[in-house]
C-alpha cells in the first residue's frame, strides 16, 4: 500500500514536471490562414514549423508570412517540404524536390532557428530501400545548399521500416497523435511515443506531434498539429545550428540569366538576410565604407544594410518584371563602394555574350565609378576591365553589352560601383551567355528547327520539333539552374504542351533522342 | 441613427461570421474504399473525397477508430488492416466532418440515407 501511494505521488510529480518543463510547438500551413505569431507566442509555443513548399510546384500561400511573422514574434522557426514519393519516384525526381524547397525556403534558413524539415507521410510504392535512398537524396541535397542536417517528420510504420542509416543521419520527429490534451500547455503531458514507432531511431527521438486537434491563441481556424520537443530549451538550442552555415562557392553554367525578382538569399558567408540574388552571387564592400552599409541589395531591401534609401529616382524600380539589383550608398559622405561577383562557369569555347540594364542619375560623375570585372582564379585577383561606364548618368535603363572569350572554370564576373549618394546605381535583366545560345522571342532553331511558342508566356507554352522521327524531350531549370522538370512528347507526337509555371526565366534543354540539340531561354510573365 | 445602423451591421457580420466558424461540413455518398491513411488513421473514400477517421484516444490499445455508435460495424478489423463491412456496401451516408490542422476532413459524426 505504501509503496503504491508512493509510485502515485512520484507519477504526480512527474506529470507537473513534465508539464511544467515541456517545450511546446506547433506546424502550420495555409490551412491555418493568417497566424498572430504575438499571441501564439504569448500563449506558451517555443517553436514552429511552417510548411514552404510540396512536391514540385505547391508554395503555401501563408510561408513568408509564418516565415518572417514567427521569427519576429521570437518563436523558433523552421520550415518543411511536404514530400510526393508517390508520384515522383526517382531519387533525381527527390533532388528536384530539393532544390524546388531550397528556390522557395532557403532564404529564411537562417542560424539558431529550427533545421528544415521533410514531411514524409504519403503512402508509395517504391521498395522501403527505394524510400531511403529517396529521402536520403532529398536530405544530402538541402544539407550541401544550407550546410544544415534536416529532420525527418513520419509516422510509426514508416520510421519503423526505413533503413538504419538514417537514424544515424538525422533526427526524428515522430507524428503520433498520442496526447489527449488539447491546449498548449497540454494537461495532462502527451506520453512518450510508443518505442515500436522509433525503427533504428529508438530509443531516441526529437519531437513528438501528438494532437492534430490543439486550440492555439492567435489561430482561429481551429484544431492545430502541436508538438512537444524531448529536451530542455538548452537541448533545443543545442538542436538549431547557431553558429553560421557553410559558406559555399558555386559556379553558374552558361547561360545564366536573372532580372532579380525573387526574394534574395541569405549570404551564408556572413549570415545576412536578403544579401545575394542566387547562390552563384557573393557580395562585399570595397574602398572606403564611410558607413559600412554599402552592398548591393533587391532595390526594395529595407534590412539593416541600408540605413536610409537616398532621396532621388528610382524608377522604374526594374527593366524586366518589378525589380533589379541596386547599389545604395548611404550618405554622407559620398563615394563608397561595393561589389556584386557572379561566380560563373565560361569553360565553353568562343566568346561570352554578357548583356544587363543599367541606370544611374547622377549628373555629375566624380566620385562615381562603375566596373564589370573579370577573375579567372576564383576571385583571388581581378586583373581584367571587361567594362566600364564612365558617364554616370543614363536616366533610364539602358541596354549594355559586351563580350569575353575567357575560359576558366572559375571565372568570376564583378559589378563594382562607386556612388555618390544623391542616386544610386541599378542593374536588372542580366544575361550570360555563349554568343548565338540564348534569345527571347517565338524562336526557331535553324540548327535543330525547334520552336518554342509564346515566348513571354503566362506559364503555358510549347515546344515543337520539324522532325517527328525524332523522340523529343525537355529539361527545364530554373535561372539558379535548379532540375524544374523534365517532358517526353508522346510517341510519334513532335510537341510538348508544358503549364503551371511560376514567374520568372527559365532555360529548356531541348533532347531529340536522347542527344541535347540546344538551349531555349523562356521568360514566364503572369 | 448611423451609429444603430453600424451596430446592427456589425453584429450581424459577427453572428453571421461565427456561424460560418461553426457551421458543420457534410458530404453524403457511398464508401468507394477503405485504406490506411498515416500515423494508424484510416482514410474512407466516399465518391471522390477522402474523409479520415480519426483513432479513438479513449481506446488505450490504439487500435479503434472514432466511429459513432451506430456504426461501430461499419469496418471490420481483420489482423489490423480495416476493410468495410459488407452489409454497407452501396449504402448511402451523410457525413459531417472538421478540417484539422493538417487539412484532412476528419469525420465526426456518421448517418445512413434511408430511402
Amino acid at each position: 500500500m505504501k509503496k503504491k501511494l508512493l509510485t502515485a505521488i512520484a507519477l504526480v510529480i512527474t506529470g507537473f514536471y513534465a508539464t511544467a518543463q515541456s517545450i511546446i510547438g506547433i506546424d502550420v500551413s495555409s490551412y491555418q490562414s493568417t497566424v498572430n505569431w504575438t499571441q501564439v507566442k504569448a500563449g506558451g509555443v517555443t517553436f514552429a514549423w511552417a510548411k514552404a513548399t510540396e512536391g514540385l510546384t505547391v508554395t503555401d500561400a501563408q510561408y513568408i508570412n509564418n516565415a518572417t511573422g514567427g521569427v519576429a514574434a521570437g518563436v523558433y522557426m523552421g520550415a518543411y517540404h511536404f514530400a510526393h514519393p508517390d508520384t515522383h519516384t526517382t531519387t533525381a525526381q527527390a533532388i528536384a524536390e530539393a532544390n524546388y524547397f531550397l528556390s522557395v525556403a532557403q532564404p529564411y534558413i537562417v542560424s539558431c532557428e529550427l533545421p528544415p524539415a521533410l514531411d514524409y507521410e504519403v503512402s508509395s510504392s517504391l521498395s522501403w530501400t527505394a524510400q531511403t535512398a529517396w529521402i536520403q537524396a532529398w536530405m544530402n541535397t538541402v544539407k550541401t545548399a544550407t550546410g544544415i542536417t534536416p529532420i525527418l517528420y513520419t509516422d510509426g510504420s514508416i520510421a519503423s521500416s526505413l533503413g538504419s542509416s538514417l537514424a544515424s543521419y538525422c533526427h526524428l520527429w515522430i507524428a503520433t497523435d498520442n496526447g489527449s490534451a488539447t491546449t498548449i500547455p497540454p494537461s495532462p503531458a502527451p506520453p512518450a511515443p510508443p518505442t515500436s514507432d522509433l525503427g533504428s531511431w529508438n530509443p531516441n527521438w526529437s519531437f513528438n506531434q501528438y494532437s492534430w486537434t490543439t486550440t492555439v491563441p492567435g489561430i482561429t481556424t481551429g484544431g492545430v498539429d502541436a508538438d512537444i520537443f524531448n529536451g530542455t530549451l538548452t537541448d533545443l538550442k543545442n538542436l538549431m545550428v547557431c553558429t553560421p552555415p557553410v559558406c559555399h562557392t558555386y559556379y553558374a553554367s552558361l547561360p545564366y540569366t536573372t532580372s532579380f525578382e525573387n526574394t534574395w538569399i541569405t549570404d551564408s558567408c556572413a549570415n545576412i538576410a536578403e544579401r545575394l540574388p542566387d547562390i552563384y552571387w557573393k557580395s562585399s564592400i570595397g574602398g572606403t565604407t564611410p558607413n559600412g552599409d554599402d552592398y548591393w541589395h533587391r532595390e526594395d531591401y529595407s534590412g539593416s544594410d541600408w540605413t536610409s534609401i537616398t532621396t532621388g529616382s528610382y524608377t522604374p524600380a526594374g527593366s524586366v518584371g518589378n525589380h533589379s539589383a541596386r547599389f545604395h550608398n548611404d550618405p554622407p559622405p559620398a563615394g563608397s563602394t561595393g561589389a556584386l561577383d557572379l561566380y560563373i562557369d565560361l569553360s565553353a569555347s568562343g566568346n561570352k555574350n554578357i548583356q544587363f540594364d543599367y541606370m544611374h542619375n547622377e549628373a555629375s560623375p566624380s566620385p562615381f565609378v562603375f566596373n564589370v570585372l573579370l577573375s579567372t582564379d576564383g576571385g583571388s585577383t581581378f586583373p581584367t576591365t571587361l567594362f566600364t561606364i564612365s558617364s554616370a548618368q543614363v536616366s533610364s535603363w539602358t541596354t549594355q553589352t559586351f563580350t569575353t572569350s575567357a575560359t576558366s572554370t572559375t571565372s568570376v564576373l564583378r559589378f563594382i560601383a562607386t556612388d555618390k549618394g544623391a542616386h544610386d546605381v541599378g542593374i536588372d535583366n542580366l544575361s550570360v551567355a555563349k554568343v548565338g545560345t540564348t534569345d527571347i522571342a517565338n524562336v526557331t532553331s535553324e540548327e535543330y528547327e525547334i520552336m518554342v511558342y509564346p515566348n513571354p508566356n503566362n506559364g503555358e507554352f510549347n515546344i515543337a520539333a520539324k522532325d517527328a522521327s525524332k523522340k523529343l524531350s525537355v529539361e527545364l531549370y530554373n535561372n539558379i539552374g535548379q532540375f524544374v522538370m523534365r517532358e517526353d512528347a508522346k510517341d510519334g507526337e513532335n510537341i510538348i504542351h508544358l503549364t503551371g509555371l511560376s514567374e520568372g526565366v527559365y532555360f529548356a534543354n531541348v533532347f531529340m533522342d536522347g542527344v541535347k540539340t540546344t538551349t531555349k531561354k523562356l521568360l514566364v510573365i503572369k | 441613427m448611423k451609429i444603430a445602423s453600424l451596430v446592427l451591421s456589425l453584429m450581424f457580420f459577427t453572428a453571421s461570421h461565427a456561424f460560418a466558424q461553426t457551421e458543420a461540413n457534410t458530404i453524403s455518398g457511398t464508401i468507394k474504399e477503405v485504406k490506411p491513411h498515416f500515423a494508424g488513421e484510416h482514410t474512407l473514400i466516399v465518391e471522390e473525397t477522402e474523409l479520415v477517421l480519426l483513432v479513438d484516444k479513449k481506446d488505450k490499445s490504439g487500435k479503434s477508430l472514432e466511429i459513432n455508435k451506430p456504426y461501430k460495424d461499419l469496418l471490420l478489423d481483420k489482423k489490423g488492416v480495416f476493410t468495410l463491412n459488407p452489409k454497407y456496401t452501396n449504402k448511402s451516408f451523410k457525413f459531417t466532418y472538421m478540417v484539422n490542422g493538417k487539412g484532412w476532413k476528419c469525420i465526426e459524426t456518421i448517418s445512413e440515407i434511408k430511402k
